[in-house]
């Protein structure tokens, strides 16, 4: 994880840069954060793809339906594009976009668990009857 | 991408910043305006394509749209 000292270092630097370009420039200031984050998580991603990958063998392991699986990654990387773009917008003042932003995941989060909800009440209506 | 695009932003943005002060003191407001704005723009279209690339990783990750 050799990454990991790099991006610790960026971040205290732009974090000083940011105190200066915050009061002076407070639009610039705001997209230097997003080119932070969005560097950071792209050298995190990597390392994540490589334990998506080993969750994926672990579920076939235990034999587990794909279907599940999917929804579930689905949903981990809906909150997480969502969560990093609420957060951007509250930074740089705009709470209502970051609401709205917030909104748009849970409801394609939803939409996505939709199948899911759906064979559960199918099975509880089955289990139970009249 | 490597870390050294944050640190290009991050210096002309302190260049745009101290050339903002500079026009502004020498009564040319709207110069600045406008060059601060040139900056913005700039900026953003440097950022839109990280954003795409980045948002196209996230997709291939997490396996969304399939």
């Amino acid at each position: 994880m050799g990454e990991i000292a790099g991006v610790v270092a960026a971040a205290v630097a732009i974090s000083v840069f940011l105190v200066f370009l915050r009061r002076e420039m407070a639009s610039i200031g705001a997209q230097v954060a997003l080119a932070f984050v969005i560097v950071a998580l792209l050298t995190l991603l990597e390392p994540l793809r490589r334990l998506i990958d080993a969750f994926w063998e672990l579920s076939r392991g235990a034999g587990v339906r794909p279907l599940y699986i999917s929804v579930v990654l689905k949903a981990i990387g809906i909150a997480y594009i969502t969560s990093i773009g609420a957060a951007l917008c509250k930074d740089a003042g705009e709470d209502a976009v970051g609401a709205v932003v917030e909104l748009a995941g849970k409801v394609s989060i939803l939409i996505l668990a939709l199948p899911v909800v759906a064979a559960i009440l199918d099975v509880l209506v089955r289990l139970l009857p009249g | 991408m490597d870390v050294t695009v944050i640190y290009q932003i991050a210096g002309l943005g302190i260049i745009i910043a101290i050339l903002n002060i500079f026009l502004s003191q020498a009564g040319r407001g709207e110069q600045a305006q406008m060059l601060s704005l040139a900056g913005v723009i700039i900026v953003l279209v440097w950022l839109v394509q990280m954003i795409a690339n980045f948002f196209n990783d996230v997709e291939s990750v997490f396996q969304l749209w399939q």
